[in-house]
């Protein structure tokens, strides 16, 4: 049996896609802001690129009345959190965060009525009601500055990212430390395998981890062991992997992470060449934001974010307790 | 004419030599069906109607991705609307209703589900995909209750909590009692009719999965799909091309005589996916259900009735036709024990008596709790002239879950770029050799919502490259369905809860034997395709359990007691790509 089969190609951006994506920006007075591990085409498009904390700090100071955020729902609701008084646009409200799915806050209540008195470290990827339950937040690149920073007999409830969890105990060597068991689809899957398989495959390669990776644990265990060089090795935010990426000499580098972080890796340092420790930590959320979608939602004026004033409120304490801890945010998810 | 075989290799990287019959089973290459007359588009073509196929549609909805789900019989004919027990989840907390807090409630308890999972797994289980599959569980649940699933609540207003075997924490959702499927069943397929009203997507029951299309590049690209009449026979055949192709058709229960699993459920998708090339894994490993009620056929829809857990968590003792206690000082459990220690004590106990079934006295319970608790099985018995206050009721295990199935992860992604399986049709690692009680609809719901994911965020491949799909193999055959009966009653005796190497070889070769019709012969139908889909699996599950020589999970070799070094590796099945041979079953070690 054969039957002749055309289906329609995925489409690529029309052309005048960007002018025309730009023209309405500037008629909205919008602001585009994309995440690290975005599409290329709408990281090309964007205003400004980045993580998501510090793209919520660009929103909140941007002269802009909208902003349009290209990155999952956590992250438009951190932008709203910050600048209250803005409209925040996402071009899909679908795209979630399977990390920030592992905790519902009545879970974090149940959490802490276990744990009266304990402080509560919420990393950014959580949703606002989880924000607004938690005394304070953290990025990947300052959350052990942030655990540090409370004192050393308060127990401490860190969610909702056991790896990132685990590396903080490590760095901190704090023994009074819970983590919640949750973890990121994309993370997950970048396992101490995958990472040794991926040096094997390319043994004079420098390495860089993201703590969320599922890999971490077995990256230091690999470095202890001789495996590799530990210099060679960083286990570092994505802020810090742009860092690296400036400053290396290195011939090749191995990325674990998200692969769309490869686009602004490249664009950092065009001599090195950057190559995903595993091809498949593609972030399906991340990718729902399409250059139609993108469109439609310049357009359309959709999907508008809300976040509830009291919520809102409380999560904007938890976040501005996080920049008073002074660390330089130089990287969050 | 030649068939693609189903064989053990002669000289396996295995353990220790592989002794065993070295019999080929030739098994159909393709179904026999009249040439397609009619084709139809879509982005993802989605077969099946249970738990994992409407929930992928739910998470589907609204995504402007067009979906086409394909049933053979009517919506939710399936294993999902009978699932007494529940959905095991990690207790992290309420998550879906407000109440007061329960000092049980702890994120530790993902952990213990993970343990659990594994420890009933006995060594097959995937360490990581388990973790993936309890990581995910509470969300998963919150998502059905926000569907709609009436889940049963305690006094406080929080989800209600059951422990069942094997679990070590009460972290069972449940609804309506023991009706959690149907439920579950409920609330999905009233969330289809919305997507139906919307637009949102397109259904067509009575509609038989025959093959997998696959592209020159070797992606799979649709299916041809049969439209039955009300009697089962073929109305029209036609092309469904599609981006991606999605199997959530269950299992395969009805390989044997014996089954809680209703008619329509015999591993069309598993066949279909050998058919095309796709690697099946872990398939001797049956789960059986010790006791079904014996006093009468199965029922209209081919299921036999299930006797809970429960009523020998009152009392209720199994027992031989003498009276004698069969479970007295074959656990410490005695009749609560494992449910694969009782199926097996029971299958030996039948044996060395030669009957067909033993009895569950539940007589001293008294007419109050049996009419209290279990109304539904008193009246059952009863229609079937049972009196379960004055008689014992007529037991046998039954087949009742199966572990293996199409190789994918959690996502559904199999070893073919454009085939996805998800929930019981899928061999993801989460069960290993052993599923832990109500992991099941958590594994359907848990890939499906994975898959929806991926397929939303640009993980649908492409459909520009232009070119012929075609069909696995150029042949077609099929079995005719008067051999099935007889072979499903040789499967449930020889595969079934306990396992012989000798019998075993017989089996194989019978089944080895069983006349493959050509298209002149074969009388295209539902009853012909499903006895050629069950004869296929037969095959794979007599070859697997041959091979492994040992006993492990609910795979159980009369000689050999206990597990054996060296087999903590799967068994992974094949056909050849060009329909030639040699098809082969794999060892595969764990990493």
């Amino acid at each position: 049996m054969g039957i002749e089969t055309v289906g329609p190609p995925s489409a690529p951006p029309a052309p005048g896609w960007a002018d025309e994506v730009r023209r309405l920006a500037k008629a909205r007075d919008a602001v585009i802001l994309a995440h690290n591990y975005q599409l290329p085409e709408i990281q090309d498009v964007a205003d400004h690129v980045g993580d998501s904390l510090a793209l919520s700090r660009i929103a909140a100071s941007a002269p802009h009345r909208e902003i349009v955020f290209c990155g999952v729902h956590f992250m438009a609701e951190t932008a709203k959190i910050l600048s209250p008084g803005k409209r925040v646009l996402i071009p899909d409200a679908g795209a979630g965060c399977s990390l920030a799915d592992t905790i519902h806050v009545e879970e974090l209540r149940t959490w802490k009525a276990a744990h009266p008195g304990a402080a509560v470290v919420a990393y950014v990827n959580t949703s606002a009601a989880v924000k607004a339950e938690s005394d304070v937040c953290c990025t990947s690149s300052n959350a052990a500055d942030v655990v540090a920073s409370i004192p050393a007999d308060t127990e401490i409830l860190f969610l909702p990212d056991r790896h990132l969890g685990a590396h903080v105990q490590r760095v901190t060597g704090r023994e009074n430390l819970r983590v919640w068991p949750g973890q990121c689809h994309v993370h997950e899957g970048i396992g101490g395998d995958v990472l040794r398989d991926a040096i094997a495959a390319d043994p004079t390669a420098d390495v860089l981890v993201h703590p969320e990776c599922a890999c971490a644990t077995s990256a230091l265990r690999l470095v202890a062991d001789g495996g590799i060089a530990p210099e060679r090795v960083r286990i570092t935010s994505t802020g810090g992997m742009l860092d690296e990426a400036r400053r290396t000499g290195a011939r090749r580098v191995l990325v674990a992470t998200e692969t769309g972080m490869l686009h602004q890796l490249r664009r950092a340092n065009p001599g090195t060449e950057f190559a995903p420790v595993s091809d498949r930590a593609v972030c399906p959320y991340m990718k729902m934001i399409t250059p139609e979608k993108l469109l439609a939602s310049l357009r359309e004026g959709r999907d508008e974010i809300t976040v509830d004033e009291g919520i809102a409120a409380l999560a904007r304490d938890a976040v501005e307790r996080m920049i008073a801890i002074g660390s330089p945010v130089a990287g969050a998810e | 004419m030649t068939a693609p075989a189903l064989s053990r290799p002669g000289v396996l990287t295995g353990p220790e030599p592989i002794v065993g019959s070295g019999h080929v089973v030739g098994v159909s290459p393709r179904l026999v069906a009249p040439a397609p007359v009619w084709q139809l588009r879509t982005d993802v073509l989605l077969v099946g109607s249970g738990v994992a196929a409407l929930t992928l549609a739910a998470e589907l909805a609204g995504s402007g991705l067009r979906v086409h789900l394909v049933t053979k019989g009517e919506l939710g004919d399936g294993s999902t609307r009978w699932a007494q027990g529940g959905i095991a989840r990690a207790n992290t907390g309420p998550g879906f209703s407000t109440g007061s807090v329960a000092a049980t409630d702890t994120p530790e308890d993902v952990e213990r589900h993970v343990s659990d999972t594994l420890t009933a797994g006995a060594g097959l289980g995937d360490p990581r995909t388990v973790r993936q599959l309890a990581t995910d569980g509470p969300g998963a649940v919150r998502r059905l209750a926000d569907l709609g699933a009436r889940f049963d609540l305690d006094a406080d207003g929080r989800p209600a909590l059951t422990r069942e075997g094997g679990h070590s924490h009460a972290r069972i959702v449940h609804a309506g009692g023991d009706a959690t499927g149907a439920e579950v069943q409920r609330a999905l397929q009233a969330r289809l009719h919305t997507s139906l009203e919307a637009d949102e997507i397109t259904v067509a029951e009575n509609a038989f999965l025959l093959d997998l299309l696959r592209g020159p590049d070797g992606a799979v690209r649709g299916a041809v799909v049969a439209l039955l009449d009300a009697t089962g026979s073929c109305r029209s055949v036609g092309i469904v091309h599609a981006r991606a192709t999605v199997l959530a058709t269950g299992g395969l229960g009805q390989v044997f005589a014996t089954t809680t699993n209703p008619a329509a459920v015999t591993g069309d998708g598993i066949a279909a996916a050998l058919r095309a090339g796709a690697e099946l894994a872990d398939l001797e490993f049956v789960q059986f259900h010790p006791t079904v009620f014996a006093g009468a056929g199965p029922t209209d829809d081919g299921r036999h009735l299930l006797i809970s857990e429960a009523v020998r968590g009152e009392g209720a003792r199994i027992i031989d036709a003498g009276g004698v206690l069969v479970m007295a000082g074959a656990h410490p459990l005695a009749d609560l024990a494992p449910r694969d220690v009782v199926s097996a004590t029971m299958a030996s106990a039948m044996a060395e008596r030669g009957v067909r079934h033993l009895y569950l006295d539940a007589r001293h319970l008294g007419e109050p709790v049996l009419d209290a608790r279990f109304p539904t099985i008193l009246a059952r018995c009863r229609e079937n002239g049972v009196d379960p206050l004055t008689q014992p009721i007529p037991v046998r295990p039954a087949a009742h879950y199966t572990c293996g199935g199409v190789r994918a992860d959690l996502t559904g992604r199999t070893s073919l770029p454009g085939l996805f399986a998800i929930g019981e049709v899928a061999c993801t690692g989460v069960h290993g050799a052993n599923r832990l009680a109500s992991n099941s609809l958590l594994e359907g719901l848990v890939a499906a919502h994975r898959l929806a994911g991926f397929l939303r965020g640009g993980g649908l491949p492409g459909s520009a490259a232009r070119g012929r799909v075609t069909a696995p193999r150029d042949r077609a055959a099929g079995v005719l369905p008067g051999v099935r009966a007889g072979l499903a009653l040789a499967m449930e005796d020889t595969a079934g809860v306990l396992r012989d190497p000798a019998g075993l070889d017989l089996l194989v070769r019978r089944l080895g034997e069983v006349p493959l019709a050509d298209a002149s012969e074969a009388l295209p139908g539902r009853a012909s395709w499903e006895a050629t889909n069950l004869h296929t699996l037969m095959a794979a599950i007599a070859q697997a359990a041959v091979t492994r020589a040992e006993s492990r999970g609910c795979h159980r070799r009369t000689d050999v007691d206990g597990v054996r070094s060296g087999w903590r590796r799967h068994l992974v099945a094949t056909l050849a790509d060009d329909g030639t041979g040699p098809a082969t079953v794999r060892q595969e070690a764990r990493p």
